[in-house]
């Protein structure tokens, strides 16, 4: 079961990046990041921010690629989920593999789309738009 | 120098024969049945490609009337793309090259697009600028020869070609998204609806992530009050293909002045999209500088582009060799920051 352990309201930019700055503190090599929220919610945006932390400053969307690998002081999986149609689709991409990797960390966009991928202890951050253009932004544990 | 290239770096399969730097067969085999699926399919990608590379191999010989005994030369896409999709024609080529005893070259996929202008009978002329646009990549970069360019900039979020397809998507409008978007514009008025031009701090990056973003929320907001008709979503349409060019002509613009580069060059599956040819056709015109876009089969991803890369590469004197790894993510030694 996961469980909220901090939740941030953001008005700008900057202070998802806060929020981006404070996760990657207590962030580190081997962990599995899920990411959820609508398009234009701020995914990619924070995962540009938590990354920084790391000196990687090359980071685009991988909606295309499917995967984008940075080398930081760790390396980064970046996975997006979003154009995938069926769960086996990830074993032909390797994500099992990567997933294996406990030198590194595995960030996933659109996490929801296949909750059963993630490994049993994960992260999981969820974005989500309010009324008035401000993001909520939660941050769980499982 | 007779050259056989493959491409299998997303949802194209296809073989090119070069003969000594001219082109004599391009065959694509575009797989048409993404659309059912509104994206490419990765497993399906890369089990279309295994079934198509051989019966491609085979016309593209006979269309350049040539045996394999006459190939000099195997290149094949290296990279960025869907690593699965990839590693057919690249270890197809590499196969191919051990068994004829020839020399293989990997291609990185975006440098044979900034060289796609080549294929045309109206070459660009060093140094260029190119303005790389397609559905994984949005690059400005100044080439100064075949193994000298600098990367000006890039996107810092989705890509180009992204935010066409996930836009259309909102609208639901149905895969391919360029060309939708395309279809949906010419009915639409393009100055209904003002979306935001990013601002971004690199001289020559750009964002669309937060056009993607407005665009969205004006769709929410039209559609909770009950509005997003047909003639609305070809206005939708209209604005954001507006702002997404013009997003790009700006930085273009910066560059040509800044640079004075000798021609301006458009590539990548984006570069079909007429209203951004017919904005770079206008800057040139405005700049006095000739504009070489390539013809719409070369926009798209082709086994021509890759063949002449490869060309180009051999005559600078450039060699590999078969321990050569493909890459999923961008990588080029060719390209400076």
């Amino acid at each position: 079961m996961s469980e909220i352990i901090k939740t941030w309201h953001s008005l700008t930019e900057e202070d998802t990046q806060k929020a981006a700055e404070e996760f990657a503190s207590i962030a580190s090599a081997g962990i599995c990041v899920g990411f959820a929220g609508q398009l234009g919610a701020g995914k990619t945006t924070f995962i540009r921010h938590l990354v920084a932390q790391w000196n990687i400053r090359n980071v685009t969307s991988p909606t295309f690629a499917l995967v984008n690998v940075y080398h930081g002081t760790y390396p980064v999986y970046h996975f997006d989920f979003y154009r995938l149609n069926d769960e086996a689709e990830l074993f032909e991409i390797g994500y099992y593999e990567y997933l294996e990797d406990g030198e590194a960390l595995v960030l996933i966009e659109w996490a929801d789309m296949f909750p059963g991928a993630l490994p049993p202890q994960h992260w999981y951050i969820n974005f989500v738009i309010n009324e008035d253009g401000s993001r909520t932004i939660s941050l769980a544990r499982s | 120098m007779n050259i056989v290239a493959f491409e299998t770096s997303c949802d194209e399969t296809s073989v090119a024969v070069l003969r000594d730097g001219r082109l004599a067969a391009n065959i694509i085999s575009s797989q048409d049945f993404h659309t059912l699926y509104g994206g490419v399919v990765p497993e399906l990608s890369s089990r279309a490609h295994i079934q198509r590379i051989t019966p491609l191999l085979k016309a593209a010989l006979e269309k350049a009337e040539i045996s394999l005994n006459e190939i000099d030369i195997v290149a094949a896409t290296a990279g960025p793309g869907l690593i699965g999709a990839l590693m057919i024609g690249f270890t197809f080529a590499k196969g191919l090259a051990l068994s004829l005893n020839k020399p293989f070259v990997p291609v990185n996929h975006v440098e044979g697009h900034i060289f796609s202008g080549f294929l045309m009978p109206d070459q660009p002329e060093f140094p260029f600028l190119c303005l790389v646009v397609s559905g994984g990549h949005t690059m400005f970069v100044l080439v100064e020869s075949f193994v000298k360019m600098r990367l000006l900039g890039s996107t810092i979020d989705d890509a180009a070609g992204e935010a066409f397809d996930k836009v259309a998507k909102l609208l639901d409008l149905g895969y391919p998204g360029g060309p939708k978007i395309q279809q949906y514009s010419n009915r639409g008025n393009q100055e209904a609806i003002k979306f935001p031009i990013a601002d971004v701090k690199g001289r020559y990056d750009v964002s669309y992530s937060g056009l993607k973003t407005a665009v969205l929320r004006f769709v929410q907001k039209a559609q909770s009050a009950n509005s997003l008709t047909e003639e609305l979503k070809c206005d939708i349409a209209a604005g954001f293909q507006a702002t997404a060019v013009k997003t790009l002509t700006r930085k273009l613009e910066k560059a040509i002045k800044e640079f004075k580069p000798a021609s301006l060059s458009l590539a990548g599956g984006v570069a079909a999209n007429k209203k951004l040819r017919d904005s770079i056709t206008s800057l040139g015109l405005q700049y006095h500088i000739p504009v070489r876009i390539p013809s719409f089969e070369y926009c798209g991803d082709n086994g021509a582009m890759i063949a002449f890369r490869a060309y180009s590469l051999v005559s600078s004197g450039e060699k590999f060799t078969l321990e050569y790894e493909a890459f999923p993510s961008f990588f080029s030694s060719y390209i400076a920051d």
